[in-house]
């Protein structure tokens, strides 16, 4: 792996982004601006369905919400590539950079398992609740790792 | 061709161990120092530049403000560049490493404050 990251930092690609004024605040910032947003998506569908937000059935919540969120969760992917790029043998090796992927990979997991609740047993299910609980945790954990790897 | 050239020549500074850097707590603002020394090598990038200079028979790694600052400070690439006379002022790491995040550079008699 170490081979690969050297590789993509060594890139055109990773000259560009570290010798360009625009690009790389702009990926720093739309990155913190992208899990804003997302987060507030996610926040309005997890507490829909720990019923917390008033009537609407959170189903229907979901239904409308999750297509912004997966946009979202694209740009803060894209952007976070450019960051990631710019140094990347050192941020792949970073133990904070790690566990946020690791807890990212685990939110992603809990959104098909929330998914699968959704569809097999309803949005009042207690597992359904058990899952938003969750996904508020996990978001905003790797949100927390996010902002801490320029820290180790 | 050139891209690749650029990745060259900033190969080296990518292999130095002092990557872990912002976390400003790390440097001991209490006790500044001042380099004076001759450029060995300079990256002007992102997240932020990084310059190599040998003091008193040590190598120092100086940690430079992210590039759009340096640009705005006029602290450019054809000023700050390898075998220029710089004199740094900054702040070692608690740590004894050999590093240090430049609160201004000097450069023939024009100085850049980067914070």
């Amino acid at each position: 792996m170490d081979a690969l990251w050297l590789a993509l930092q060594e890139s055109g690609f990773g000259a560009f982004v570290r010798n360009s004024v625009v690009l790389y605040p702009a990926a720093n910032v739309l990155h913190v601006v992208g899990v804003i947003s997302f987060f507030g998506l996610v926040a309005t569908m997890d507490l829909a369905l720990l019923g917390a937000v008033g009537e609407t059935p959170a189903k229907q919540v979901i239904g409308r919400l999750r297509p912004f969120a997966v946009v979202l969760l694209l740009l803060i992917a894209t952007t976070g590539s450019v960051l990631f790029t710019a140094e990347a043998v050192a941020i792949a090796a970073n133990p904070v950079f790690q566990l946020k992927i690791a807890l990212l990979v685990l939110a992603l997991a809990n959104v098909v398992v929330n998914e699968w609740v959704l569809r097999s047993r309803g949005d009042g299910a207690s597992l359904a609740r058990l899952t938003a609980f969750m996904s508020l945790l996990a978001w905003l954990g790797v949100a927390a790792l996010g902002r801490l790897i320029a820290y180790v | 061709m050139r891209p690749t050239l650029a990745a060259a020549v900033a190969l080296p500074l990518h292999f130095l161990p002092a990557q872990a850097h912002h976390g400003w707590g790390s440097y001991d603002a209490a006790t500044p120092i001042t380099i004076t020394a001759t450029i060995d090598q300079v990256t002007i990038g992102n997240p932020h530049g990084d310059l190599m200079l040998i003091h008193s028979g040590e190598m120092w790694h100086v940690t430079l403000a992210p590039l759009s600052r340096m640009n705005a400070r006029g602290a450019t690439t054809d000023i700050v560049k390898q075998g220029a006379a710089i004199t740094v002022h900054g702040y070692p790491k608690r740590d004894g490493t050999k590093e240090m995040r430049a609160e201004w550079l000097e450069i023939d008699g024009k100085r850049y404050q980067l914070r």
